[in-house]
């Protein structure tokens, strides 16, 4: 890097590039394997993402590997590295990307796609696999997204599906070894959770891939009391998105909804002991100075023994004036958790749907009675500010589901002047999202719902919640839609996004940067309607190669289900025979 | 109480004031050592900076007062260099009764211009000497060029500013060049027409 304060000092934040913070490492080893771990968004949201930390500190852990860091630098930075001829380079040790054994990308949503050949492009990295050869790194691609990268397929080399820390290991074991990279490809092929799409042909005219019976097995760690977590995790210099220690407190989810992914993708659930847990918590304050600890999961209030936990966490002297966040609450899951907050903020619940009939419909397995007594908590508590968030065009959904969200806010209203004084009112806001439906899902098959249909319903949620007083914000349709098309998309579109980069598209996540004009050029000569469209069942999907251990079956089983308006139980509450069994057990179902 | 002295260099030096402040409070934290808090409904930790150092500058005369019951300074120094991040140093830690008026310390400031090339400009010249003193009356204390170093006392309190950017962008009107870094190397309290190093004040 050869960048100097005349150049630094004309752009934003030039600290996002420079690395040197606490916790990080040092000296690129030349003896030693290199990784660089690559987030295609900017380092606020990098920084903020758990999992990277974990991966980080984990390569950095081995003998054999090394990891340094790397995000998707804001625009400024990206033409002042154009102008000067410097390649995108790590912030420990300002390495250039090509000079890497190894670039993990992680794929947290399908809008980051253009940013990954945004990255590669500054690094001055071919995007397609096929055009690089042994000099160049090899390319990795993760995250959720991961059970479909078909879209990117052809830029990547590897991708890992599923839980990424014993696999990793793994990789970098074969690979200390010496070996090409298709030596290397070729050993690698049969792991659990790799994928290397260059192996797999697809139809040239379905663009699915054409072995599909084949399964890659998702990667599953079975013990996380037993994995590796982070106890040092670097502590950024600048503030960022979520700037505080995080604590995993289990992977997975038991509940069901049929429109998350999540909930799918990372079954089954595996809990940390409390024990792991306040270890774990100690050890990330001790060594970062946080005044702020995540307690997360994908439904913390799930947590089997949380009161049990957090009564410990709260006796060990070295958490004594640390601040404890609970992200990812349910309505119906844990009362007692607003105890936990010293300073009362505002509170942010999903009920997802207006109706009983349409929470059904989605399993969301809360009621409205659920939803106005843990409300009446928060009030009793002194929250006054209440954020609701709701999704717009789900399958089966009536303007009467609309209607339910206004009539819903009236209600927490009453629920609030009950409990303060008749002529007191909260600061409701509520938000809604439309239905992107995803892989891996009971909804994949479901249409995304028509820009009309929803427009319309976004007026009638205007008007009717400025009536009563309610704040309301909304998801734009058109970053919905293209968010849909990525997340059901196949082989085909590799040359759209590289043709909607090349076009100026980057920061898709960004609604200010979204250009939805450039996305229609790119798909032009593309029937992107059949991304759209309902899917008849038996299709062979994109994604049907990837085995993530919940059966196809299952998922249309569930989707009748919801067609018949019929909940599933949560499966803590008893096996619902998702197909999760045939990965030697299930944590859950162990315990019936 | 505790006065620190510290080092803002490298990368580092491009943490802005109010992130250097967050970056402190949490290396003091992870050394172990316990700040006084502010009261209030909000209860922030009580420390006390010295005027502002421009982003990108790199500064070897930092200071900030530290409101503690820890009385062992030789001590904090080692430990909070220890938890500290690459760039940000302590250079010396010691125990004092009062706050200082930092405000009132800073008259003078010394930089250094670092430049990729040598410096044509010519501090020597008569003519651009007498421009200079115009352009920057009783702003500028002393100013010479060393090969490509430009070393510069100028004033940097509340009885005149004079900010490293502006006397930049003043010197690119005469000459293009690169600037690789500036280096803020001391402060300085002007005392009967003599400089005299905030150091020894405090």
């Amino acid at each position: 890097m050869n960048l100097k304060y005349s150049d630094l000092i004309k752009i934003e934040k030039p600290s996002r590039y420079l690395g040197g913070e606490f916790n990080s490492i040092n000296h690129f080893d030349k003896n030693k394997i290199s990784n660089c771990f690559c987030f295609p968004d900017l380092y606020e949201v990098g920084m903020s993402h758990t999992g990277m930390k974990i991966l980080y500190e984990l390569l950095n852990s081995l003998d054999n590997s090394f990891c340094e860091r790397c995000f998707a630098p804001k625009l400024d930075f990206a033409n002042l590295l154009r102008q000067k001829n410097e390649k995108l380079f790590s912030l420990e040790s300002h390495t250039e990307l090509n000079k890497f054994d190894f670039l993990h990308f992680t794929f947290q949503y399908e809008m980051s796609y253009t940013n990954f050949l945004y990255m590669l492009d500054l690094a001055n990295i071919p995007f397609f696999a096929k055009d690089r050869n042994e000099s160049y790194p090899i390319i990795i691609g993760g995250g959720p997204c991961a059970v479909n990268l078909e879209p990117i397929a052809d830029f990547l080399d590897v991708v890992i599906v599923g839980d990424g820390e014993e696999v990793n290991v793994k990789l970098q074991n074969v690979y200390s070894k010496g070996m090409t990279k298709q030596e290397f490809f070729n050993v690698i092929k049969d792991f659990d959770g790799i994928y290397i799409p260059m192996l797999h042909k697809t139809h040239k005219d379905k663009f699915t891939v054409v072995d599909y019976d084949k399964k890659i097995k998702k990667a599953i760690v079975q013990d996380l009391n037993k994995a590796f977590y982070m106890s040092k995790p670097v502590v950024p210099n600048i503030d960022i998105v979520h700037n505080r220690g995080a604590v995993e407190l289990f992977r997975g989810c038991t509940r069901g909804c049929r429109f998350c992914q999540a909930g799918y993708i990372y079954r089954p659930v595996r809990e940390r002991t409390i024990d792991n847990i306040c270890k774990i918590s100690t050890n990330i304050i001790q060594n970062t100075g946080y005044s702020e600890l995540s307690l997360f999961s994908l439904s913390t209030g799930d947590y089997p023994n949380l009161l049990e936990l957090m009564d410990k966490l709260k006796n060990e002297p070295i958490l004594k004036n640390v601040k404890f966040s609970l992200p990812s609450l349910r309505l119906d899951s844990f009362k007692g958790a607003y105890s936990f907050e010293s300073r009362k903020s505002s509170l942010t619940f999903a009920p997802e749907a207006g109706t009983q009939r349409l929470r059904d419909v989605i399993n969301k397995n809360i009621t409205e009675e659920n939803i106005l007594h843990s409300l009446e908590d928060a009030f009793n508590a002194n929250y006054d500010k209440i954020k609701l968030y709701f999704m717009i065009g789900l399958p089966t959904e009536t303007i009467q589901d609309i209607q339910g969200i206004i009539d819903l806010a009236q209600k927490i209203q009453l629920v609030y002047q009950n409990v303060k004084g008749a002529k007191k009112r909260p600061k409701l806001t509520v938000s809604t999202s439309i239905f992107v439906p995803k892989p891996f899902t009971p909804f994949q098959f479901e249409k995304f719902a028509d820009e009309s249909d929803v427009l319309n319903k976004i007026d009638y949620l205007k008007n009717g919640l400025r009536a009563i007083g309610v704040n309301y914000n909304y998801h734009d349709y058109k970053t919905s839609l293209i968010e849909t098309i990525l997340a059901r998309g196949d082989r085909e579109l590799c040359k759209v996004i590289e043709k909607a980069y090349r076009l100026g598209c980057i920061f898709d996540g960004w609604n200010e940067m979204f250009d939805f004009e450039k996305w229609q050029e790119a798909l032009k000569n593309v029937d992107f309607k059949k991304y759209l469209d309902e899917i008849e069942e038996n299709t062979i999907l994109p994604w049907e190669h990837i085995d993530v251990g919940v059966s196809k079956e299952y998922l249309k089983k569930e989707r009748l289900n919801s067609r018949n308006e019929k909940t599933t139980r949560d499966c803590r509450l008893g096996c619902t025979n998702c197909g999760l069994i045939k990965f030697g057990g299930c944590g859950v179902t162990n315990k019936i | 109480m505790l006065l620190i002295k510290f080092n803002k260099i490298d990368s580092f030096a491009y943490n802005s004031y109010l992130d250097c402040r967050d970056v402190i409070v949490q290396t003091i934290k992870r050394a172990g050592i316990d700040v006084n808090y502010s009261q209030g409904f909000n209860p922030h930790e009580l420390l006390y900076f010295s005027p502002p150092t421009s982003l990108g500058i790199e500064s070897f005369c930092e200071y900030c007062y530290i409101v503690t019951d820890y009385q062992n300074a030789e001590n904090f120094k080692e430990l909070f260099n220890k938890y500290a991040p690459a760039g940000l140093q302590v250079e010396f830690a010691k125990i004092i009764d009062k706050k200082p008026n930092f405000y009132d310390l800073y008259d003078f400031a010394e930089y250094q211009f670092i430049f990729s090339n040598k410096v044509k400009l010519n501090f020597a010249d008569e003519s651009f000497a007498r421009k200079m003193n115009v352009d920057f009356s009783n702003k500028i204390f002393s100013i010479n060029a060393n090969e490509n170093i430009i070393t510069c006392i100028m004033a940097c309190g509340q009885k005149g500013n004079l900010k490293p950017s502006a006397l930049v962008e003043y010197f690119s009107s005469f000459e293009t060049f690169e600037l690789d870094k500036i280096k803020k190397l001391k402060v300085f309290k002007l005392e009967n027409q003599i400089l005299v190093n905030i150091d020894s004040l405090l």
